[in-house]
């Protein structure tokens, strides 16, 4: 009888301590449930999906749902996309309109939310030196093109640097780039190497996967007495330089590649040359 | 198919065609939550199949209705269960979040990027019937894309909406589903239990259902930890085969929904291996040798099942020339990245306030878990093996976790920014079992104790005054 007692006080407490842990928390949620059914209701009665999709993606903002729907009706390629950066690379909004465009379409750029910084060549990293002796950077969000490296150059530096651009640190035999960096006789204390090739798609939907920069023969197990003490890593974010404008809203542009465009202006009553002319509200340049 | 298909009829479809494909299920009691998903992943199983091997569209989804109708054929010979009072009022409680998250989808259209980039554009391709090696992150399995598709191409390519509800089906049937874990008639406390547990772990965020996989994942896993919970509590003597399934066939069910997470997302595959090795061994653990012997009969087809579909997804994928080796886009994890997981240790303090902040966000139903587990355990001998289980998946779960972010070769800090809570948050399935397993089964516990008590006492009053006891407990002794 006793241990009957016991027994059962044990379990009563341990129901009651798991309903104390519980219990606010489904109350709080229930409320919730409850809390969001009237509006929901509401939306779902007076809102078409199409709203709600432009409610959520934005129109000239975010996704810029509404600007990119605005600007791919009429579109003569049906099975292509437009590069769309808003800023960053995003491939979400050609997916959320109807139909599957698995065709990259580099000449014609759609860009939401894009600041004049972004087209513009800037310093986009400053490398760490790691302890093996090489550097690693990262740029964290997209950039189109890598220009140039500044390096800051100790006075033991010899004339000529080689250098390579790695993938990262996980994947160091995939190389990017390989360049001699020279370095004048009478040298300053930076460095400016301008890529004669500038890297396309740098470093798009990458993350802050780090890149791996090694200054071979130099630098690799001579930390002590490094001859570079810096380096800056110079890009564009958005590179407009192949392009120009031809729609352009706030907060947002379309923009097609100049050598595409000569060659639609060349072609009248052509679908690109009709599509062109639909969608162009800026001066011709 | 039926473009303009408003949502009610969208809906019949949604719940109709996995119900009378579940239909065939034998066994007149059988849970409406589990067959609706054997129904569900039958369904999947057949668009996945069909669209690999290059069937037409129209023939897949003909293939569907086939199976429905013999889904059809063969539940006609079976008897509807008999009414439920605890059923009503468990819907009752459940109606508002149900109603809520099924709102919320509908007017919150799909989401994230995953959400978007992934699994919508992988919907999207299957609805254009693109081949399989052509579809957008062909590696990444098609279960999730296939159920979304199937409901797009009844409800039309614009009610991406629509097509979401499957996975609020999906959580509700989940939740249904607990009820498997115990004999009819069903304790009135599971009533308060199950309607607790889904307001707990049936959240109406719009995120569960905004097109990630995630929680269509662990609802799938749920399906098969419930029933082997309910195997594992049933065969240590709590009630034995009824009219809701006999071991072999909750066995083979689990089989099914284990082998299939894999087909939902790649890490399923080892969440299906960890649920089928952690359940074996907790059902051969305990068993005698005549037991032993009655269980490897039914284990080893269950076995066979689960090898298979947890196989399929690798085989297809190989035979559309990918390497299924290569466990995600690009080279994030690898063979080779997993086998250099264990010279990585020194990421386990950027990985720990990961699994500080998952312990604090589960911290009430953990320690609800943890108490409830220690008593049940204690005090009713036949859930200890099915504890014992559920707590051995959890730990493996959270082991497995920590082995992913040993391994992947993607910036450490942002994958454990982007993944890591919806990793770990996959296995919140077995808090829910386990509350609900031992919650009901100790409030029933102390129920029957007082009516035991509360009759003892009144036997003592009865001798006193001469009475009789129409309804002796079943532990008195009867008058001689």
């Amino acid at each position: 009888m006793c241990t009957d007692v016991l027994r059962r006080l044990a379990a009563v407490g341990a129901v009651a301590v798991a309903a104390a842990c519980l219990g606010p928390l489904a109350w709080e949620r229930g409320q919730r449930a409850v809390a969001i059914l009237p509006g929901a209701v509401r939306a779902l009665a007076t809102t078409t999906p199409e709203e709600r999709r432009l409610a959520s993606y934005g129109d000239r903002d975010r996704l810029g749902y509404g600007y990119i729907s605005r600007m791919m009706t009429g579109f003569p390629d049906p099975e292509a996309a437009p590069v769309v950066r808003i800023p960053e690379d995003d491939p979400r909004p050609m997916a959320l309109l109807a139909g599957i465009r698995s065709r990259h379409e580099d000449r014609v750029l759609i860009a939401i939310g894009v600041s004049d910084a972004d087209i513009r060549e800037r310093v986009i990293a400053r490398a760490d030196r790691r302890a093996d002796g090489t550097w690693a950077f990262r740029t964290v969000t997209d950039f189109e093109t890598l220009t140039a490296f500044r390096f800051s150059i100790a006075s033991t530096s010899p004339a000529r640097m080689p250098v390579v651009l790695r993938h990262s640190p996980q994947h160091p035999r995939h190389t990017i780039g390989e360049w001699e960096v020279p370095v004048p006789v009478h040298r300053d204390d930076v460095v400016e190497f301008r890529l004669a090739n500038p890297v396309r798609r740098f470093s798009l939907g990458r993350g802050a996967t780090p890149f791996l920069l090694e200054i071979s023969g130099i630098d690799r197990g001579q930390t002590s007495a490094a001859p570079v003490s810096a380096i800056d890593v110079l890009g564009v974010k958005i590179d407009m330089s192949p392009y120009e404008v031809v729609n352009r809203e706030p907060n947002c542009l379309t923009a097609i590649r100049r050598d595409f465009l000569s060659e639609i202006r060349g072609r009248p009553g052509h679908p690109w040359a009709r599509y062109v002319e639909s969608i162009s509200n800026v001066p011709r340049e | 198919m039926f473009p303009g298909s408003s949502i009610p009829s969208a809906l019949l479809t949604l719940v109709g065609i996995p119900l009378l494909i579940g239909s065939a299920l034998p066994g007149p009691g059988r849970n409406l939550g589990t067959r609706w998903w054997f129904g569900t992943i039958i369904a999947g199983l057949t668009v996945i199949v069909g669209h690999a091997a290059g069937a037409p569209r129209a023939m897949t989804l003909a293939a569907v209705i086939a199976v429905a109708a013999v889904g059809i054929v063969r539940g006609r010979r079976w008897v509807a269960p008999s009414r439920d009072w605890t059923a009503a009022v468990t819907v009752l409680l459940l109606l508002a979040p149900a109603l809520a998250q099924c709102l919320s989808t509908l007017i919150q259209p799909v989401a994230g990027y995953d959400g978007i980039v992934i699994w919508y554009s992988k919907t999207k391709a299957l609805f254009a019937w693109q081949p399989m090696a052509a579809l957008p992150f062909a590696r990444y399995p098609n279960m999730g894309p296939a159920q979304w598709f199937l409901n797009l191409a009844w409800a039309g390519e614009g009610q991406e909406h629509v097509g979401r509800l499957v996975f609020v089906l999906a959580s509700l049937a989940w939740i249904w589903a607990l009820r498997e874990l115990w004999p009819a008639p069903m304790p009135w406390s599971s009533v308060v239990v199950v309607p607790i547990v889904g307001l707990v772990f049936m959240d109406v965020d719009p995120e569960h259902t905004s097109g990630y996989q995630d929680a269509f994942l662990m609802a799938t896993a749920a399906m098969a930890c419930t029933l082997i919970t309910k195997v594992l509590t049933r065969d240590s003597g709590a009630g034995g085969a009824s009219t809701s399934g006999s071991p072999r066939q909750d066995i083979t069910l689990a089989a099914l929904f284990a082998g299939s997470l894999g087909l939902i997302k790649q890490e399923g595959l080892f969440l299906g291996l960890i649920l089928v090795s952690v359940g074996a061994l907790s059902l051969l653990g305990g068993a005698d040798r005549d037991r032993r012997r009655a269980l490897t009969g039914f284990l080893w087809p269950a076995l066979a099942l689960y090898a298979a579909l947890a196989l399929l997804w690798p085989l297809l994928v190989s035979l559309h020339g990918m390497n299924p080796l290569n466990i995600q886009h690009g080279d994030t994890f690898t063979v080779g990245s997993v086998l250099q997981a264990f010279g990585q240790f020194w990421r386990w303090p950027l990985i720990a306030p990961y699994f500080a902040a998952y312990v604090r966000d589960i911290g009430p139903a953990l320690t609800a878990a943890g108490i409830l587990s220690l008593a049940g355990a204690w005090l009713a001998p036949h859930l200890r093996r099915g504890v014992q289980f559920l707590w051995g998946v959890l730990v493996v779960h959270l082991a497995f976790v920590f082995l992913v972010f040993l391994s992947t070769r993607a910036d450490l800090g942002w994958h454990l920014e982007s993944a890591f809570a919806r990793l770990a948050g996959q296995n919140r399935f077995v808090l829910a079992v386990l509350l609900s397993l031992t919650a009901v089964s100790l409030i029933e516990l102390a129920l029957a104790r007082t009516r035991r008590l509360g009759a003892t006492a009144r036997r003592r009053a009865v001798a006193r005054e001469g009475a009789y006891d129409p309804e002796p407990a079943s532990e008195v002794p009867p008058r001689a």
